[in-house]
């Protein structure tokens, strides 16, 4: 099949690719341009390990077409510490024992990033709700719940 | 006696490159030249394979390979690691496919979409042939056979017949003169279904094979060892010429013990001379992994009018799927729960159906027996007007006591664990209307498999450890304090690569939570060992008796004169012009007596009766963990557990249709979500162990009781006891309208 350039701004820099245009966001950032932070557990919009945000906002990857993130800006788990420090929710994350295997990790935070970002200080059933799509197996979500009402405490 | 590192909550070496989105998993190996496999799974349930015709696959353009199972010698393996090691297993279906989904063929080609072409490619022509897909269908006299060359497999047992492949058993006392004894006598079917861990990483590997011929294959895996003598078998390869290079484990739960596609992988880089990558899809997952194995159990208990347990007789079917692998003696181990039987009697079977093949799943077989133990124990309670916690405080082991299987318990915390739900208010009498508690007990064990460790000391004073125990729950970190509590530097100051099979001595798989009591064994000996040596050094530098001489902050002192000191990189680097040379600690601990460990969870629900919908509001949970190692990491296990447990209480399960799974994602095969679960309460219980520090094992423990706990607070809430997992607003509601009548 004919392959379609897209121009990407990752993290901050651009890039062009070529790719099929079936090829997820998802495989896109993983595969081509090589950022493998983000992480497939589904690839059908079911465990939100994939999550990444494009124009401040939270997406499934997996659910996007790379042609459809044309021109956008895009923010992946590797986008996220500035300057080598990590962000608050990372380190929240660290502290408050929420990472458990890390699978879940990035797009758990980069949700939390979301939820954070448009409403700083939610209440815990707005948190639990803003994650409801990232699913996690190891922790049972409540240290993941504590580090971002403790961030969302601070912030 | 005062601990500076372990006891201590420290957060895990390993969080800061996963929450940067650095850690490696499996399917993020990629290599020069990688091509990407794909399997092609069985239509079928049960069917004859009469020819596989691959030509048009391989004609393909970008298709570099195509193996079935005529690419590899013919035979039947087992893992003798895991139990019984009854040879039954090929890694592709060669003449019969026995489940749906089982690999019949597979292709590595340059991308997805190519290799999944090709597989459509292949014709298969396959003959269907009756099937059994449930267990009485199975035991049925002239049930169809999974395998009807059963009796002439290598290991199969004296007991094997039909599809009944395994029965374990034991005894105590008189059942039949106990029942006659009792004033009551109480007897109930259970049944629990088929559920995947639900791992958020699927499977991932990638083989290479060298211009040697010698193999490396990265994969997600709990047991490196066992896939590389697996792997051995199956190819007929030296064991020499495979390396298995252990990757994070991005959720395990025992699901990630066993060798699933990697020898497929490994065949086609080898067919195809290039590199090859196979990731399981989500669908993939539920149709070939290893789910936890349905049981139906029978349990017939006989009581005193006070509740004092006279007898129990269990008799527990786990139906293991197409190949076996079921826990079957965990059954007999622990179907009858931790309670003082004088008159006891279980009777364990694994028996065979056309489903995929069954495995172990975080604390294996003990989840399913002890949903049908405790929802027993709760029924006698309110039968005989008796409070739950007080017929089990009743009956709980306490030291001296032996189980079924002659288990003589030494110090334990059963009765700790449920003095502590109740001190904490977890259990209590008030409730209001439509809501519910349930209790329930549980049991485990400590796995003892063996450990190496290797400790080593840098010239700036790092400390390396290397171990063949790999880490699915935080035991890193667990190992990491107990090695700077013992050398006495900082945890900041120890690196943990993790080695793979040709760098470290053999070490047993992941499993049985006991990474922190035989690792932990491993890891002190080894620091106990470089240790010596670092005191030797000092002592004949400094010219005083290594008794002087202790460890603190890095460094090594003298006893009462601080400023006579060297740091442990002057000692690196000192003992590399002696007759030292490097500074390096061995601990090899073979298979450890298993620890028993226990635990008390209390459920509080909410019931809708008309819908049938269940909240769970609470859940709080009490465990013997022996100690502590690190209480921050212990609470992680613990909720993490019971969320799975709740998971498996209310709703997930794996649906089959004659032996085709009906729900592979998790739209339809639910797990809990953020929202869905409750706010959790732990209290560690430490009652030490024998092993190093006391520690028992923490990881499978809190997954036990839970769904129990869960079942009975519903008949607390709604007056209705459901006895099949998981407990659907479907169940209830038919419960609820079954009651009024
Ligand atoms: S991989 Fe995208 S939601 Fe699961
Ligand atoms: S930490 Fe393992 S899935 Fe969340």
């Amino acid at each position: 099949m004919v392959k379609q350039v897209v121009q990407l701004r990752i993290n901050g820099e651009d890039y062009e690719v070529a790719v099929e245009p079936y090829r997820t966001l998802l495989d896109c950032i993983r595969d081509d341009i090589g950022l493998t932070g983000t992480k497939k557990g589904c690839d059908l919009g079911d465990c939100g390990a994939c999550t990444v945000l494009v124009e401040g906002k939270s997406v499934n990857s997996c659910l996007m077409l790379a042609v459809e993130a044309q021109g956008k800006d895009v923010t992946t788990i590797e986008g996220l510490a500035q300057n080598g420090n990590l962000h608050p929710l990372q380190e929240a994350f660290i502290q408050y024992g929420a990472v458990q295997c890390g699978y879940c990790t990035p797009g758990m935070i980069l949700s939390a990033k979301a939820l954070l970002d448009e409403n700083p200080h939610p209440t815990e059933l707005e948190v639990r709700q803003a994650i409801a799509g990232n699913l996690c197996r190891c922790t049972g979500y409540v240290k993941i719940v504590e580090a971002i009402m403790a961030v969302a405490g601070t912030g | 006696m005062a601990f500076s590192v372990v006891g201590k909550g420290l957060p895990r070496i390993d969080g800061a490159s996963k929450v940067r989105g650095g850690a490696v998993f499996g399917a993020d190996v990629k290599l020069p030249g990688m091509l990407i496999g794909v399997f092609l799974p069985s239509p079928h349930a049960h069917a004859r394979i009469r020819h596989i015709d691959t030509y048009r696959a391989e004609g393909l353009p970008g298709v570099k390979g195509v193996v079935t199972a005529q690419d590899a010698p013919s035979l039947r393996y087992c893992t003798p690691a895991y139990g019984p090691s009854l040879c039954d297993r090929t890694f592709m279906a060669r003449s019969k496919v026995r489940y749906f989904g089982e690999p019949v063929a597979a292709v590595a080609a340059v991308d997805e979409e190519t290799a999944r072409e090709a597989l459509s490619l292949i014709a298969v022509e396959y003959e269907e042939i009756p099937a059994a897909f449930t267990i009485p269908d199975a035991l049925l006299p002239d049930a169809p056979l999974v395998h009807e060359e059963l009796l002439s497999y290598q290991g199969v047992g004296r007991e094997a017949r039909g599809n009944i492949y395994l029965q374990r058993s034991a005894a105590r006392g008189d059942v039949s003169r106990g029942f006659t004894e009792s004033d009551f006598v109480f007897e109930h079917t259970f049944a629990t279904p088929m559920v995947h861990q639900s791992y958020v990483e699927p499977h991932a590997m990638v083989a290479a094979v060298d211009d040697a011929g010698r193999a490396t294959v990265w994969t997600t895996t709990q047991a490196p060892f066992n896939i590389r003598s697996d792997l051995a078998t199956i190819l007929q390869m030296p064991l020499s010429q495979i390396r298995v290079v252990p990757l994070e484990v991005g959720g395990g739960f025992g699901g990630k013990l066993f060798t699933t596609l990697e020898p497929i992988c490994l065949l086609l880089a080898r067919k195809a001379r290039r590199p090859v990558r196979m990731v399981m899809s989500r669908e993939e997952e539920f149709l070939i992994a290893r789910p936890r194995a349905a049981v139906t159990a029978r349990l017939k208990t006989g009581v005193k009018r006070d509740g004092t347990l006279v007898a129990r007789e269990g008799e527990f079917y786990f139906d293991t799927g197409a190949y076996q692998g079921a826990p079957v003696s965990f059954g007999v181990r622990f179907g009858l729960g931790p309670y003082r039987i004088p008159n006891a009697k279980a009777d364990a079977y694994g028996v065979y159906t056309n489903k995929v093949s069954a495995g172990y799943f975080r604390a294996p077989g003990a989840p399913q027996v002890t949903f049908a133990s405790e929802s027993q124990m709760d029924i006698i309670a309110r039968e005989l007007g008796i409070d739950p916690w007080e017929v089990r405080w009743k009956n709980a082991w306490e030291e001296g006591d032996e189980s079924v299987t002659g288990e003589r318990m030494g110090r334990i915390g059963l009765k700790k664990t449920l003095e502590e739900v109740r001190r904490r208010g977890m259990w209590r009498a008030d409730r209001e209307v439509g809501r519910g508690r349930g209790l329930a007990c549980g049991q485990w064990y400590t796995g003892g498999g063996a450990t190496s460790a290797c400790v080593t000391i840098y010239e700036d004073g790092t400390v390396g450890l290397l171990t063949g125990a790999i880490d699915i729950t935080g035991s890193r970190t667990g190992l990491v304090q107990i090695l700077a509590e013992e050398l006495g530097v900082a945890p900041e100051r120890i690196v943990v690569p993790v080695p793979d099979t040709d760098t470290i001595p053999w070490t047993g798989e992941t499993s049985g939570s006991r990474i922190t009591y035989g690792g932990g064994a491993a890891v002190l000996q080894a620091a106990r060992d470089v240790k010596g040596q670092i005191l030797g050094l000092v002592a004949e530098k400094l010219e005083v008796s290594a008794e002087d001489l202790e460890l603190g902050g890095g460094r090594v002192y003298v006893k009462g004169s601080r400023e006579k000191s060297l740091s442990l990189g002057e000692v690196a680097l000192a003992a590399q012009g002696t007759k030292v040379g490097a500074l390096l600690g061995w601990g090899v601990v073979g298979r450890l007596s298993p620890a028993p460990v226990f635990a008390t969870q209390v459920a509080e629900v909410q019931v809708d009766a008309e819908t049938g919908q269940v909240e769970v509001l609470k859940l709080g949970g009490a465990q013997d963990v022996g100690f502590a190692v690190n209480p921050l990491s212990v609470a992680g296990q613990m909720e993490g557990g019971m969320a799975q447990g709740m998971g498996y209480g209310i709703m997930e399960a794996m649906i089959f249709f004659r032996g085709k799974v009906e729900n592979p994602n998790f739209a339809d095969g639910k797990v809990p979500t953020a929202a869905d679960v409750p706010s959790m309460a732990t209290a560690i219980v430490e009652e030490p162990s024998d092993g190093p520090l006391g520690v028992r094992g923490v990881g499978e423990m809190p997954i036990v009781p839970t769904a129990a706990a869960i079942a009975n607070a519903i008949h607390d809430a709604a007056g209705v006891r459901i006895r099949e997992l998981p407990v659907t607003p479907e169940r209830v509601v038919a419960a609820v309208k079954e009651k009024r009548g």
